[in-house]
């Protein structure tokens, strides 16, 4: 049985129809995606699920267990994170391009910070963590790429985080 | 070209979250961003890392124009 909030972020989720062309388009203007072959975003592409959310909805939240790592393909979603008073600061605003949830499908830790749509119709891509690992093991070429990207996407968060601390 | 962009908020009264977003047009001083509820005027650009494979990273500074949020 699920809790009122979960109820609440499965009905704002709307699903969507894209062709397959419509969806590598889209993901080639995706840093997580660059350098991959079009056979390759063939494959990958059909891993993603789409995904929309009305404004104030709440994507994961801080500490929850996550599976999948999400795209924003459109809208801009709000980092969250808890302070020792267990309010909520928001520290980052993600828009078009930006991934996130991704550390967990490296580390399987949780979520380390709560994430809420900013826009209505908020639209969003998921690669599920096990989808991901089963391509990267069946070709070693998306996978190096993929995770080549996923470093320098961390790295340029870091290096956004140092600019200003 | 792609430009991923690095926003960082300064001054005004109240903290800004900062941003992070893929645009099509590369970002100028004096133009207008949305992050958020919020607007600001974009004060500097600078290239944060080089180029590559049709992307350009930027970091881009900007400041509060109002401080009302925006009606949708």
């Amino acid at each position: 049985m699920r809790n009122t909030g979960e109820q609440d972020k499965f009905i704002s989720i709307r699903k969507h129809i894209y062709s397959m062309d419509e969806i590598k388009q889209l993901l080639k203007h995706i840093n997580l995606f660059r350098g991959l072959s079009e056979d390759q975003l063939d494959q990958v592409a059909l891993l993603t699920r789409p995904e929309s959310y009305d404004r104030d909805a709440v994507i994961f939240e801080q500490n929850d267990s996550g599976d999948k790592m999400y795209i924003v393909q459109s809208g801009q979603v709000e980092v969250q994170v808890k302070d020792r008073a267990g309010g909520l600061n928001s520290v980052l605003i993600l828009g078009e391009g930006q991934i996130f949830g991704e550390m967990a499908l490296l580390d399987h830790g949780a979520r380390s910070a709560s994430v809420v749509a900013l826009q209505p119709n908020t639209r969003l891509y998921t690669i599920s963590r096990d989808d991901f690992k089963e391509l990267c093991q069946q070709d070693t070429g998306i996978g190096y790429v993929m995770m080549r990207n996923i470093a320098l996407d961390l790295s340029f968060k870091i290096r956004h985080q140092n600019s200003f601390s | 070209m792609i430009y991923t962009v690095s926003y960082v908020v300064v001054g005004g009264k109240k903290k800004y979250p900062s941003g992070m977003m893929n645009q099509h047009e590369r970002p100028v001083v004096g133009s207008h961003v949305q992050l958020g509820n919020n607007v600001f005027e974009i004060t500097e650009v600078k290239r944060m890392l080089p180029p590559s494979d049709d992307f350009e990273f930027l970091h881009v500074t900007c400041k509060p124009i109002e401080e009302e949020t925006v009606d949708e």
